[in-house]
């Protein structure tokens, strides 16, 4: 039988990356379907928090022990992705200082370890935390890495004979009476389009799942809500940063890499698409205002981006809906939703079969997810094989050995030349065609070039030319994927255009504008 | 133009990488960045690699041993950013985490070889300038068997200074502050820094400092003095240079407070207490001190503003022209060349600027054997400059330019134009006894 006969997962994000892996490793022949590139959706548009589970334990204790639970387990299996920056839980006013009690409690009987350290101490280890603080608790989380999440799991469940689409839109589900036997997609480039057949689809689109749903006649009661979040130009933090309070907006900061990121906003929004909702204007003062009750530094420190992601947030709770959620319900407050995740068995709830649906969630809990969603879909198929994610060790990603004395391609974010050309390889060599136009953004989320100070401004037009020398890209694809990328870190530095970074961006401009003559028009 | 504006800059050079807009102006102006592609440049070492230097646990490149702390990058750059001192600041951590090389701590430490050169010269100077001393030197400590360290005195100028002046010896040596101002009340009040060259290898150029000062009716002390630290913070020893500025600030702060203008001889031991000091080390009291320190050429020009300078300088027999060289530490004070106009104003010298970069010595830098060459290489464009326009002498206010230019063009002669000053004026002296002998002469005629 061939590969797609069996599973079609739909959505390259951690979600789906995590679920072709589960089912390749347990032997089921998988596919795995992404419109555009691996964490391209809201898996590399999150906050990259490897949650203790601290920010749900007084709301939501069962969500904050799957937390704990994953967080142990993902510092085992993919140490790669991780960055053991430990966390704190500050409280500023008199209220969280109120809070506090119960914060500590709720860790203690959930597991969670929780220690309360003097605020010296905590002014110690992060300088530029606010001098007034009143109390400060060391927490387990840490730093991950979604873009080399995603990644590995797909190159796991590659390993195990998994294939890997990118690129690749599922634009229609092809049904049999009251069955999905297999989607139609279409791919990137040339738009054409083809039928995969499988037994079996599983629908992991994240906030994109209720469209996907809809292509089989199901409505899906689904909540967008978007968050904003701010890059600062260097690790203002080296731990993660929470504000002990009941969960609010931006009251974390992450350090990511060579950055830091603050944030979330929630905005309600229509469409999942990125290129379909902006990030409004009084969304940045407003992190910024809230960020500084917690580090007043945030409010001089350079800001480099603002992006945003959107989080599919589940209403319905009709009884049978396998819904798996913990949160309580309110009305009109996004963040009372649950924040876990539910898996939709379509055969139990809409009669529909071969057909799941698994949304919601968070990337610390992917794993769980994922072993949920297989299970089901393994029952479905009749496939005994156990779950083994928890187990085995996510492949190395940084399997390249950064060579010294390269040309250095970024010099923001110090990715090396033979560092480009190995990834620009092994994109070459998968299983879908790349895309022209989008290789500089497919190569940025696995090097991090353009994620840096100047945005892409040096590494662009660098990477551009190793494609052009080296990959058989043409001088007219070459110039049309630098075009391409310069309009998508444009659309992030545009924002946050103030200070240094106006400063900067002006001096992009005349660059390209001025000597190179890279317009929008070039395509 | 900064949007780190707060107090947390001032606190923390290591924040103004942030306003690096990554023009790669200063890469383009680096002299090393030009020569060799074992330094990545300023951008990249600096504000780039600072980022990195933000984690938990640093990344510690030694490429920064590279920067030879020339700090024309700090200059250049539009943005406010530093990384010179970011490149000081690595270099120093990597010190720390990594421990010393004995070859460093021992040219960090020039004060100390300066004492022990002097205490035991003219032995020394043979001993140094022997072949095969020297190679065991390059060998053993990886000191570049191509240089000659500089002579060392038998005296030290703070002794000579002393017995001249009748003064008495005062802790590390010097004067202490007067308790009756020695001139008219309107006469200005200098404390020369004379720096260790002056102190232990060059002698005259501290006399000559002290004379010309004195010509012009400056009462000249020299207070208690240390090495100012700058080889120190050069070879990454930042808690020893830390306390060599301490006693300084302490001990010029005094004549600080007292009314007396700090003066300086050595472009390098000038900048470091008018700007590391505060920048780089954080002292306090540094500012006191860096609001009256003066390089001794800018503080002439600013007699000369006042009116004060005495222009009475008598040309030498024939014109003399010579060719002037900027140190890079200068073009740092941000006071212009100061040297060049001094110098014009003598009848017959005929000044040309020879516009180079840098000379490529970069303190103790060129005296590091795997740094030797990168050295020579930058210094080439200015060797020629000096060859092409084909005069004797060359006047630079940085005792290691001008060991560079002797080494580099040995056939020409280089000084401080302090030295020039003091013949131009020592011959009007001698030719006004000798006009005066026959004006008296007259006057005697007259009468009789
Ligand atoms: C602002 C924000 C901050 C967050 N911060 C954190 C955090 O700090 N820690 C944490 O644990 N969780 C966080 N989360 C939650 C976490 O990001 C998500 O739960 C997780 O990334 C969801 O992954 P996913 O794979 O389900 O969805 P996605 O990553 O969105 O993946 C779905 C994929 O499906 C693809 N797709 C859609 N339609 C189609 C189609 N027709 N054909 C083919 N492919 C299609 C999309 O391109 C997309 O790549 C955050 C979420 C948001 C919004
Ligand atoms: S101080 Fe001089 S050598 Fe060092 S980086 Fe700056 S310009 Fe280059
Ligand atoms: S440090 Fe200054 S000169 Fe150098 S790249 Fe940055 S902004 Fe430009």
């Amino acid at each position: 039988m061939e590969k797609g006969e069996w599973v079609v997962v739909i959505g390259g994000g951690s979600t789906g990356t995590g679920i072709a892996r589960d089912l390749a490793m347990r032997g089921v022949p998988t596919t795995l379907i992404e419109m555009e590139d691996l964490a391209s959706g809201t898996t590399g548009r999150c906050h990259g928090l490897l949650h203790s589970g601290g920010r749900y334990v007084v709301a939501d204790p069962a969500t904050a022990r799957e937390c704990i639970e994953e967080n142990r387990i993902l510092r085992r299996i993919a140490p790669h992705c991780i960055e053991d920056t430990g966390g704190l839980f500050v409280a500023v006013t008199d209220e969280d200082l109120e809070y506090l009690p119960r914060f500590l409690s709720a860790c203690r009987k959930t597991g969670l370890p929780a220690e309360e350290i003097s605020v010296r101490e905590a002014l110690a280890i992060e300088p530029h935390l606010s001098p007034r603080i009143q109390a400060a608790v060391r927490v387990p989380d840490a730093s991950v890495d979604p873009f080399r999440l995603a990644v590995a799991n797909a190159a796991g469940a590659r390993e195990y004979g998994a294939e890997i689409l990118r690129h690749t839109k599922v634009v229609g589900l092809v049904k049999e009476g009251d069955a999905v036997a297999g989607v139609r997609v279409a791919e990137e480039g040339d738009g054409r389009e083809r039928v995969i057949r499988s037994r079996f689809v599983v629908n992991a689109a994240g906030a994109w799942s209720g469209k996907i749903a809809g292509m089989a006649g199901i409505s899906l009661e689904l909540v967008l809500s978007k968050g904003t979040l701010l890059i600062f130009n260097h690790r203002i933090v080296n731990t993660v940063i929470n504000h002990c309070h009941p969960a609010g907006d931006g009251d974390i900061i992450v350090p990511a890499g060579t950055v830091s990121i603050l944030g979330t906003t929630s905005v309600t929004v229509p469409e999942p698409d990125h290129d379909r909702y902006g990030i409004e204007d009084e969304e940045i003062p407003y992190l910024l205002e809230k960020g500084s009750a917690m580090a007043p530094f945030v409010r001089s420190a350079r800001v480099i981006r603002a992006f945003a992601g959107v989080r599919p947030l589940f209403e319905g709770d009709e009884e049978g809906q396998g819904h798996y959620g913990h949160g309580e319900h309110r009305e009109h407050d996004d963040r009372a939703v649950s924040r876990n995740y539910v898996i939709i068995d379509h055969e139990t709830v809409h009669g529909i079969k071969n057909f799941l649906t698994v949304t919601g969630g968070k990337l610390t809990t992917y794993r769980r997810m994922a072993e949920a969603a297989a299970d089901v879909a393994c029952a479905r198929l009749g496939v005994a094989a156990a779950c083994r994610t928890a187990g085995e060790g996510l492949p190395g990603v940084a399997s390249t050995e950064k060579p010294r004395n390269t040309f250095t391609i970024c010099e923001c974010e110090f990715v090396p030349r033979a560092e480009i050309q190995d990834r620009l390889e092994k994109l070459n060599a998968a299983d879908s065609p790349q895309p022209p136009q989008a290789l500089l953004a497919d190569l940025r989320r696995r090097t991090r070039i353009g994620m840096g100070t100047c945005q892409g401004a040096y590494c662009g037009y660098r990477t551009a030319g190793v494609a052009h020398e080296t990959a058989s890209f043409s001088a007219r694809e070459a110039n049309w994927m630098l075009a391409k990328f310069l309009q998508e870190r444009w659309k992030g530095t545009r924002p946050v255009l103030w200070g240094d970074q106006a400063r900067e961006a002006a001096l992009v401009a005349h660059i390209y504008r001025g000597i190179f003559n890279i317009d929008e028009k070039v395509q | 133009m900064a949007t780190i504006q707060d107090s947390e800059t001032e606190r923390d050079p290591r924040l103004t990488s942030d306003q690096c807009i990554k023009c790669q102006i200063c890469t383009a102006y680096c002299p090393v960045a030009r020569v060799t592609d074992r330094f990545p440049g300023p951008k990249f070492a600096g504000p780039d690699s600072q980022r990195l230097r933000f984690l938990p646990e640093p990344v510690l490149d030694l490429s920064v041993d590279f920067c030879i702390n020339c700090k024309t990058c700090n200059l250049v750059c539009p943005s406010g950013v530093k990384p010179s001192d970011l490149n000081t600041l690595a270099r120093a951590n990597y010190v720390a985490a990594r421990g010393q090389v004995p070859r460093n701590w021992l040219l960090g430490h020039a004060e100390l070889l300066g004492r022990l050169g002097s205490a035991a010269a003219p032995l020394t100077n043979l001993v140094l300038r022997d072949r095969l001393v020297k190679a065991i030197m390059e060998k053993v400590m990886g000191i570049s068997k191509e240089r000659t360290f500089p002579a060392y005195a038998r005296r030290t100028f703070a002794r000579r200074f002393a017995g001249r002046k009748r003064g008495r010896l005062h802790g590390a040596g010097g004067d202490s502050v007067p308790s009756r101002p020695r001139q008219a009340a309107k006469a200005r009040k200098v404390a020369y820094f004379a720096g260790c060259f002056a102190n232990y290898n060059d002698l005259e150029l501290g006399m000559a400092v002290v004379e010309v000062l004195e010509h012009n009716g400056c009462e000249v002390v020299v207070p208690p003095q240390v090495c100012c630290g700058l080889p120190l913070i050069a070879n990454g020893e930042m808690a020893a240079a830390r306390k060599n500025g301490e006693f300084n600030i302490k001990s010029l702060g005094k004549f600080a407070a007292a009314g007396y203008d700090i003066v300086f001889s050595s472009t390098s031991c000038g900048l470091t207490v008018r700007s590391d000091y505060q920048n780089l080390l954080g002292l306090e009291g540094a500012e006191r001190i860096a609001a009256r320190a003066y390089d001794i050429s800018e503080y002439l020009l600013l007699l000369h503003d006042e009116g004060r300078l005495d222009l009475a300088f008598e040309p030498g027999e024939s014109p003399l022209r010579l060719a002037y060289h900027a140190p890079c530490h200068l073009k740092a004070h941000g006071v212009g060349y100061p040297a060049v106009k001094l110098l014009q104003l003598i009848p017959g010298v005929e000044v040309t600027d020879l516009g180079k970069i840098c000379c490529g010595i970069g303190g103790t830098y060129g005296f590091k054997k795997e740094k030797y060459q990168i050295s020579m290489d930058i210094g080439q464009e200015l060797f020629e400059a000096i060859r092409n326009s084909g005069v004797p002498l060359v006047a630079s206010d940085c005792e290691t330019c001008r060991i560079q230019i002797e080494h580099g063009v040995p056939e020409v002669h280089a000084v401080h134009p302090a030295i020039l000053l003091r013949e131009a004026y020592r011959r009007a002296e001698a030719r006004g006894r000798a006009n005066g002998r026959s004006a008296e002469r007259y006057s005697q005629d007259k009468d009789k």
